[in-house]
């Protein structure tokens, strides 16, 4: 039986933050006259090409892994997962993700020369995956650690195969496949957390989002620097979400955002963000200090 | 619609912090005029049933 559909209030403000630094960070993009420094590292770049990038590299840390965090967790529904319900679930899709990638890529075609929204594309496939993956889990009936084995094993062939298909040439319309790892492990969290409640709680732990926040940061700037670490590109996103999400929880942006309950609720987030603040104050002046005497 | 004179502008910043308030401000502002038009225009293409279908889903 199909869990009784609810509304969730603060889902909108992830959404709305979500679609605003999207378009934010192309609107940057589109009126910078030269945009090549924005794919190197900052170690590379002159000051006034850091000055210009910090932010734009800041959004897109993790802007569309929010995006499809927010569509795991709309997905989840605790219903009997058997042929008859995939395949409605995959029409579902198909009509919902499917076709509007179609015709808005022939639209696309027409105005712009390239096929297609591409996130429409992975967010089909992710989707696709998952619920491959829960009627395995379903018809299986394995417990809680099966599962998630189930998933740190889809993860892993996902990023083997997108490692392996990077070093071909691919066409334009499917340049971001090879992101599909990092975005199936996004997809997932909200998934999760809609799944267990518990992780959910654990999440929204003030101790537990400071160490996102700070890790967040401390990965972001390990990213753009010379040292080359693995998979930060999968867990940078992820970070800056749970944060976001407890955030957004806790503040309930939808019905208390100028009530006083809110305000209690925002203190515990007041130490985080204030030594935020103050890490991300000494990471630029450390960066000055570097280039200043490089 | 972004401006290219202001991505010159913000080029030109040797200031950090200038510089990703220009950028927030700027951007903020076009994005605000973006979202609210891409709302217009969704809620009258949703009228028609067909439009709505082929690139909505709806």
């Amino acid at each position: 039986m199909e869990q009784i559909k609810k509304y969730y209030p603060y889902l909108d403000g992830l959404k709305g933050i979500a679609i605003i630094l999207m378009v934010m960070a192309h609107v940057i993009a589109w009126s910078l006259p030269d945009i090549h420094f924005l794919q190197i590292r900052f170690h590379e770049m002159i000051p006034e090409e850091f000055n210009a990038s910090f932010l734009w590299k800041l959004i897109y840390s993790f802007h569309m892994p929010l995006l499809f965090t927010v569509s795991g967790f709309l997905f989840y529904h605790s219903t009997t997962y058997n042929w008859g319900t995939c395949l409605k679930m995959l029409r579902k899709r198909i009509v919902r993700i499917l076709l509007p990638y179609v015709v808005t890529g022939g639209l696309m075609i027409f105005f712009r020369g390239y096929f297609g929204y591409w996130f429409l594309q992975i967010l089909f496939i992710v989707n696709v995956i998952v619920v491959l993956e829960y009627m395995l889990i379903h018809y299986l009936k394995v417990g809680r650690l099966c599962e998630l084995i189930l998933h740190l094993t889809t993860y892993c062939s996902l990023y083997a195969t997108c490692r392996f298909i990077s070093h071909y040439p691919m066409p334009t319309e499917l340049n971001n496949i090879t992101g599909l790892d990092g975005y199936y492990m996004a997809f997932m969290l909200g998934v999760l957390l809609r799944q267990y409640p518990n992780l959910e709680k654990w999440f929204c732990r003030a101790w537990v989002s400071f160490v996102c926040l700070i890790l967040y940061v401390t990965l972001f700037a390990l990213q753009n620097s010379s040292v080359q670490v693995p998979l930060v590109g999968t867990f940078i996103p992820l970070l800056a979400i749970a944060f976001l999400y407890a955030l957004c929880k806790v503040c309930d942006f939808q019905t208390s955002v100028w009530g006083g309950d809110c305000c209690l609720h925002r203190e515990k987030f007041v130490r985080s963000l204030y030594i935020a603040c103050i890490f991300r104050n000494a990471i630029s002046r450390g960066w000055c200090i570097y280039y200043a005497t490089k | 619609m972004p401006f290219h004179e202001v991505g010159v502008y913000i080029m030109q910043q040797n200031n950090l912090f200038m510089s990703v308030t220009v950028q927030i401000t700027y951007s903020m502002a076009i994005s605000v005029v973006s979202i609210f038009l891409s709302i217009v225009i969704a809620n009258f293409l949703k009228k028609n049933k067909i439009l709505s279908k082929l690139l909505f889903g709806l």
